[in-house]
């Protein structure tokens, strides 16, 4: 006990970097512990208001730009929504007339970034709607681009997203084009591989890769990444497959949370004024 | 004092880092202000003070980060205990201080990769080269900016401290 002690105070401050780098491997050979969900839920509460007044200055001052952007966009799907609803309709038709079931769809939910991670390697997002908002704990959340990842802690009024770009978020994946089924593992940024497939199978460099909807919790057919380089891997037996996400992880500001199950029917997307919108911004992009 | 005055600096830094760190990146490359924070702290208050604020800042930062609790805390208590070490040799000026940034952010970012990419060491190298080099510079200047404007807002900061603690 004395040896102890001599050492202690000769060494004090070695002594205690030790102790810690032992504790730092301890938490990290853990397996993830309720209490640190609970502790970062506090701390999100803690820095979600210093967030949000940093975004609306950000905000404020980047709206005019976004609102060009948006009436673009917004002219453009209105168009092609059109034609889409046209094959839609017939695409329903030849299903009844196949006696196929109804197809449902599921309703996104706008939200906005309003808070990040406070280490530099991203893999958390915190949003601004949350339980109130119909937000529960699994939801996937995507993007203009594709699948961003899903939600893991639910308030009231805000939620944490846990992005692709993360260590342990996984997603089963098909090939769009040759129907090959994987799983999607990060790597870096935005680059993904796609694990578990077999030397045979036919994958190629700009195949797009879709959720596979096997889990139940992400639905089927939406975009996840682009193939961007096959070669056979290390055993012989699978293939290397790199892939990209369209999406940009680190700059994203708004986002869209996947929420309840509900049919095909315009009227629950488009209510009266939203049509009005539409309309009134077609007809100021027609004067121009 | 003693207490409150690392418990807002936390609060600012980390604050810095969530809300305006992703927006000032260019393209992948944002500073690390948590790193600078836990160096600041060691050059003043010594190793046994820096290594601990440095795993309670890491531990911080890890509970966003759910896989990987507990490597933040390793990388930043080391970088707490080496500030304190280098703090207690030497008053460093700015440029001196540039570079104590830009070495404690390269060697975060190397024990970081070379434990988070495990055992992929060939990906850790290519991100040490491609990201955490870039980043310890960027990290380096924001580092001096921010000292700076601290000096400007009267506070006690780490290059005139070092020469009154002589």
């Amino acid at each position: 006990m004395h040896l102890f002690e001599a050492v202690f105070q000769t060494y004090r401050d070695r002594t205690v970097l030790v102790v810690l780098i032992v504790l730092s491997f301890f938490l990290m050979a853990l397996p993830e512990p309720a209490q640190v969900d609970v502790a970062r839920s506090l701390v999100g509460r803690v820095m979600l208001p210093a967030q949000e007044a940093t975004t609306f200055v950000d905000d404020y001052a980047g709206v005019r730009a976004e609102n060009e952007r948006l009436q673009r966009m917004v002219a453009t799907l209105m168009l092609e929504r059109e034609r889409l609803l046209q094959y839609r309709d017939e695409r329903e038709r030849l299903r009844r007339l196949a006696e196929f079931k109804e197809e449902q769809t599921r309703r996104l939910v706008p939200a906005e970034v309003v808070g990040r991670d406070f280490d530099r390697i991203q893999t958390n997002l915190v949003i601004d709607k949350g339980s109130e908002e119909g937000l529960r704990d699994r939801m996937p959340v995507f993007s203009y681009g594709g699948l961003v990842g899903s939600i893991t802690n639910v308030f009231a009024h805000s939620s944490w997203v846990q992005l692709l770009a993360s260590k342990n978020h996984p997603v089963s994946c098909i090939d769009k084009r040759s129907r090959v089924v994987g799983v999607l593992e990060w790597r870096n940024r935005n680059q993904f591989e796609l694990k578990h497939v077999s030397g045979s199978e036919d994958v190629a460099v700009g195949d797009t890769l879709l959720t596979s909807g096997f889990g139940g919790t992400i639905p089927k057919g939406y975009v996840v990444a682009i193939v961007t380089r096959v070669a056979p891997a290390g055993d012989g037996l699978s293939l290397r497959i790199d892939a990209r996400s369209p999406v940009n992880f680190s700059s994203l500001e708004e986002v869209f949370v996947m929420t309840e199950e509900i049919p095909w029917d315009r009227t629950l997307f488009y209510e009266a004024a939203d049509t009005a919108l539409m309309r009134d911004v077609l007809q100021s992009r027609g004067r121009r | 004092m003693k207490y409150l005055a690392p418990l807002i600096g936390v609060v600012v830094y980390l604050a810095l880092q969530a809300a305006v760190a992703g927006r000032i990146a260019i393209g992948h490359v944002a500073p690390d202000f948590v790193v600078v924070c836990v160096v600041l702290f060691g050059l003043e208050r010594g190793s046994i003070p820096g290594s601990l604020f440095g795993f309670v800042v890491g531990f911080i930062v890890d509970l966003g980060n759910p896989g990987s609790l507990g490597l933040n805390a390793l990388t930043k208590s080391i970088l707490g205990f080496a500030g304190g070490k280098i703090g207690s040799a030497a008053s460093p000026g700015l440029l001196v201080l540039g570079m104590v940034f830009f070495v404690a952010s390269l060697a975060h970012d190397i024990i970081y990769q070379f434990i988070f990419q495990w055992p992929n060491v060939g990906r850790a190298l290519l991100l040490i080269l491609t990201d955490a080099l870039p980043s310890a510079l960027y990290t380096a200047v924001a580092g001096i900016v921010v000292e700076r404007l601290l000096a400007l807002l009267g506070a006690r900061v780490v290059t005139t401290f070092g020469k009154a603690r002589r």
